[in-house]
């Protein structure tokens, strides 16, 4: 169950890392105008159950983080504006590559320590395909990303 | 003015003209459009970058003693005639797709009553 004062709390957490994407003032009135939204959504006489709309409440504030990729091309901000510099830029990829590859491991050294001819053996193979993919396509991300700081193409 | 007007765009500008003198907060919208935080928000910065919405923060809220003031939103004048047009012509280009479809089914198909 969540309580009122709990998904509020988390609410307007999201809500602050939401804005911590959008530039000074910009952020700084989105923060300002989502969390005076959030006592309507948690006192909206239209939903009955008070977890209903704590749980409401906690999509809003999912929903304002999902948009904050989108607001500042939508109000005309450059993309790089909003962007604060990085000190150590992280790799496309890269930990998606590393759990994908351990995750393969796992399901590999799980295989191998089943007997051949285990009824469990076609499903952990098939198992197995998934993050194997995943490593794949994690790596070639990494790889691309990897060439372009390399200067071989300029990043963004 | 460049405006593509998709589904949530329309359900949106549809709230706005039921009552052009009525302001709206972002929540308000959300339930009245039935959309996500995250489709309203983005569409309604472009909107009103486009000139075609307003927005102002409340003075003093009445109602609950404590409660932050919230931002409303209301369609400009330019608004509020491009919103008008672009609904209107979506609906010349619905009744008329209708029309062609309402012509095509009535109509037998060439060489299929023998």
């Amino acid at each position: 169950m969540i309580s009122r004062p709990r998904a509020e709390r988390a609410a307007g957490y999201l809500i602050r890392r939401a804005c911590r994407r959008l530039p000074g003032d910009t952020g700084e009135e989105r923060y300002r105008e989502w969390t005076a939204e959030l006592p309507a959504i948690l006192h909206d006489p239209g939903i009955s159950s008070s977890f209903r709309r704590s749980a409401r409440a906690l999509r809003y504030a999912v929903g304002v983080y999902r948009s904050t990729r989108h607001l500042p091309r939508a109000a005309g901000i450059p993309a790089q504006d909003t962007r604060q510099p990085a000190i150590f830029p992280r790799p496309d990829g890269v930990i998606p590559a590393i759990a994908a590859v351990i995750l393969w491991i796992t399901v590999l050294g799980l295989a191998r320590a089943i007997p051949p001819g285990s009824p469990w053996m076609p499903l952990i193979l098939v198992t197995a395909f998934l993050p194997g993919i995943l490593a794949v396509v994690a790596i070639v991300r990494f790889v691309r990303w990897y060439r372009r700081r390399s200067g071989r193409t300029p990043d963004r | 003015m460049g405006m593509k007007l998709t589904a949530p765009l329309e359900r949106v500008l549809r709230v706005f003209l039921a009552d052009v003198s009525a302001r709206h907060y972002g929540y308000d919208l959300m339930k009245a459009a039935k959309l996500p935080s995250g489709t309203l928000y983005p569409m309604l910065a472009r909107l009103q970058d486009q000139g075609l919405v307003s927005s102002e923060w409340e003075p003093q809220p009445q109602d609950v003693a404590g409660r932050p003031p919230r931002k409303y939103y209301q369609l400009t004048g330019d608004g509020i005639q491009v919103a008008r047009f672009e609904l209107a012509q979506a609906a010349t280009m619905r009744g008329a797709a209708t029309r062609r479809i309402a012509h095509r089914v009535a109509r037998p198909a060439r060489g299929s009553a023998r």
